[in-house]
């Protein structure tokens, strides 16, 4: 049976087995000391074995990890949000973006009214913005398009 | 003795200064936030506030971190004694006899005692570290690569070993982070290692793992159980957050055993405060004439383990300063901090960057007493600063964490690696699998692979240098010692589990 956690381990087993071959035709040993393709060999063998290890351990075990049933859209959304935001930042403008997101998280997925997470998001935009701007100096815009 | 007083007093001159005072204060101030808000720990508290040090001193960003560090000591009784849910591992334990004091109409008095008992801990362990960590420094300062390589091995086999309740799974977790940490430019060769996208030349960013493991992974963790917290407005007076001298007086031997336990356990890797709060209240209870009050509202019981939780942080970075060994995430954390200042980790440190040292040291007594005063008169804003950021811990928690990971060099692709992290984070959390052996890895496998070149180049390829060298020697038995006990001791476990009648 693939549960959670095998998948897991088989994805991790075969990422491993996907970058072995780079690693393997990288230099094993230069004059007197190793190469830079000896660590990394040695790190991905072992990756592959602990994992088969763990797969091997777990082949009687029925119990898996499991994400509580109504967890899963939050989660979902939770994730799929953050990528937009990321996203958002990127081409509208981090501080503009971040507070759309608080926003709309606060909004929509934690149901809370519209006035307390307008507040929140002008808040935190706000802070953001005169923690990393004006005191860090990180260069960031409010918006792209003004 | 004179010469450390003096490079002490060198480290007080450099806080002296309105920035760096202000910069521990912000720093105590959100680590006890944060420290209080179940979910967030050590290592999260300071994932979050590592970006704010990039533009900074190193002395003010080591500043604001070991503040950070030890305002997250200082929080987590508080959601402990006034609702019995601990804001950290440590704080279990407060749980037992603080909670029971609220009960009594006492929550006042032992949010004061173990606010008192939390900076008598954190003194003694700063006290410790400032006297036995140059003596240590000037033992291993000889050391060469070999015996640097040995060390850092045996840092991370004792973590790898001891962390979870799985060798092979710690060990995967080690494994793994060094493949992370081997990512990018190889600048002796010159050759390229997993660099699939030019971003990746310079390698991964230690930061942008720790933001997403510690950051976004514990947050998502907490979306999927929706912690929620019914903490009421507090209306204590001032008054009784201060003990009287009897009651001063009741508790002031089981903060000190406390506190000599917390150091101690503090010092040995992969132990820290949690296993250090268990040990002093297991201690104080057989010690106690009249053991059954504890787990009623015994003082002692709550003054103890909070006295042992702060002591630790002082025992912790005593290995971390004079070894470069660290023995919990939150010092892996500030190993890589160290590094991110350009600082070299390892017995020269207290050499090559002393100054920065002995300011981190001084940082570390300021914040402590910061805390104290904070935490005996600000109690109210604390508690009605978590019930705001509680309600919106996890958004807020995102966003910050997206904009610190682009703060780190203007880079989005950062920012998306972070949030892969993230996901990794959380679901190496959910099949309980170690992050503490990831994280070091990942901060130390560069240094590692460096040394091992080094040594050798020394034997001009012979392996042996590394059992022909008496303290590189010592280093390998502790090394098969600590494999020994690590498999030993987790059988040992596994039975007694399997087996409650027998254990």
């Amino acid at each position: 049976m693939l549960t959670m956690y095998r998948a897991f381990l088989v994805i991790m087993a075969v990422i491993a087995g996907l970058m072995m071959p780079e690693a393997l035709a990288l230099p094993k040993d230069a004059q007197y000391t190793i190469g830079p393709g000896f660590l990394p060999s040695i790190m991905l063998g072992a990756t592959i074995v602990a994992c088969l290890i763990l797969l091997a351990l777990d082949i009687r075990s029925k119990t898996d990890a499991k994400i509580e049933g109504n967890a899963v859209p939050r989660l979902v959304l939770y994730v799929i949000s953050t990528a937009l935001l990321i996203f958002a930042m990127e081409h509208v403008g981090i501080i503009l973006s971040v507070i759309v997101y608080i926003f709309c998280v606060i909004f929509f997925i934690e149901k809370n009214s519209a006035l307390s997470a307008a507040k929140v998001a002008l808040v935190t935009g706000t802070g953001i913005y005169l923690i990393f701007h004006t005191w860090l100096q990180v260069p960031m815009s409010i918006c792209n398009f003004f | 003795m004179i010469e450390i007083l003096h490079d002490l007093w060198g480290g007080f001159l450099t806080n002296f200064t309105l920035y760096n005072l202000m910069v521990i204060f912000l720093g105590s101030m959100v680590g006890t936030v944060v420290g209080a808000l179940p979910g967030l720990g050590p290592s999260a508290g300071l994932a979050l506030m590592i970006p704010l040090t990039f533009t900074m001193e190193s002395s003010a960003g080591l500043a604001l971190l070991v503040g950070v560090y030890m305002g997250c000591m200082f929080g987590g009784r508080i959601t402990a004694i006034l609702i019995n849910t601990p804001g950290d591992a440590p704080a279990i334990v407060t749980c037992l006899d603080g909670y029971p004091l609220m009960q009594q109409g006492r929550g006042g008095f032992a949010l004061g005692i173990s606010a008192i008992s939390s900076f008598v801990g954190g003194l003694f362990g700063i006290i410790v570290l400032i006297f036995l960590a140059p003596t240590i420094a000037s033992l291993v300062i000889n050391f060469g690569a070999p015996e640097y390589f040995m060390l850092l091995l045996l840092g991370l086999c004792t973590i790898a070993l001891l962390a979870g309740d799985s060798v092979v799974k710690a060990l995967l977790m080690t494994v793994l982070g060094f493949v992370i940490g081997l990512v990018g430019c190889d600048f002796v060769s010159g050759y390229t290692r997993f660099c699939y996208t030019p971003e990746l030349l310079e390698g991964i960013d230690f930061v942008v793992v720790i933001m997403g493991m510690y950051g976004i992974g514990e947050v998502l963790h907490n979306v999927e159980h929706q912690v929620h917290l019914n903490l009421g407005k507090p209306n204590f007076k001032t008054s009784e957050y201060i003990p009287t001298a009897k009651e001063l007086k009741q508790v002031g031997m089981p903060m000190l055993r406390g506190s000599l336990i917390g150091t101690i356990i503090g010092i040995l890797p992969a132990a820290g405060g949690t296993i250090a709060t268990f040990l002093a209240y297991a201690t104080e209870k057989k010690c106690a004439k009249q053991p059954e009050r504890f787990g009623h509202g015994a003082p002692e019981g709550l003054a103890s383990p909070e006295a042992a939780n702060n002591a630790s942080v002082g025992g912790a970075l005593i290995p971390l300063i004079t070894m470069g060994i660290p023995g919990s995430g939150g010092t892996a954390i500030m190993l890589g901090v160290f590094i991110m200042f350009g600082m070299r980790p390892g017995p020269l440190l207290m050499t090559e960057s002393g100054e920065i040292v002995w300011a981190m040291i001084a940082a570390l007594a300021i914040a402590n007493f910061f805390l104290l005063i904070s935490n005996l008169l600000m109690i109210p804003l604390f508690v009605n600063t978590i019930r705001l950021v509680e309600k919106n811990l996890s958004v807020l928690v995102l966003a910050l964490c997206c904009v610190g990971a682009y703060a780190l060099n203007y880079s989005f692709f950062n920012v998306w690696l972070m949030l892969f992290f993230g996901f990794f984070g959380y679901m190496t959390k959910k099949f309980k699998l170690p992050t503490g052996p990831l994280i070091l890895s990942v901060v130390l496998a560069s240094s590692l692979e460096s040394y091992f070149r080094q040594s050798l180049m020394l034997s001009k390829g012979s392996y042996m240098i590394f059992l022909t060298r008496p303290v590189s020697l010592v280093i390998f038995v502790l090394i098969v010692g600590t494999f020994a006990y690590g498999i030993v001791s987790k059988q040992v476990k596994k039975r007694k589990q399997a087996d409650p009648a027998k254990a």
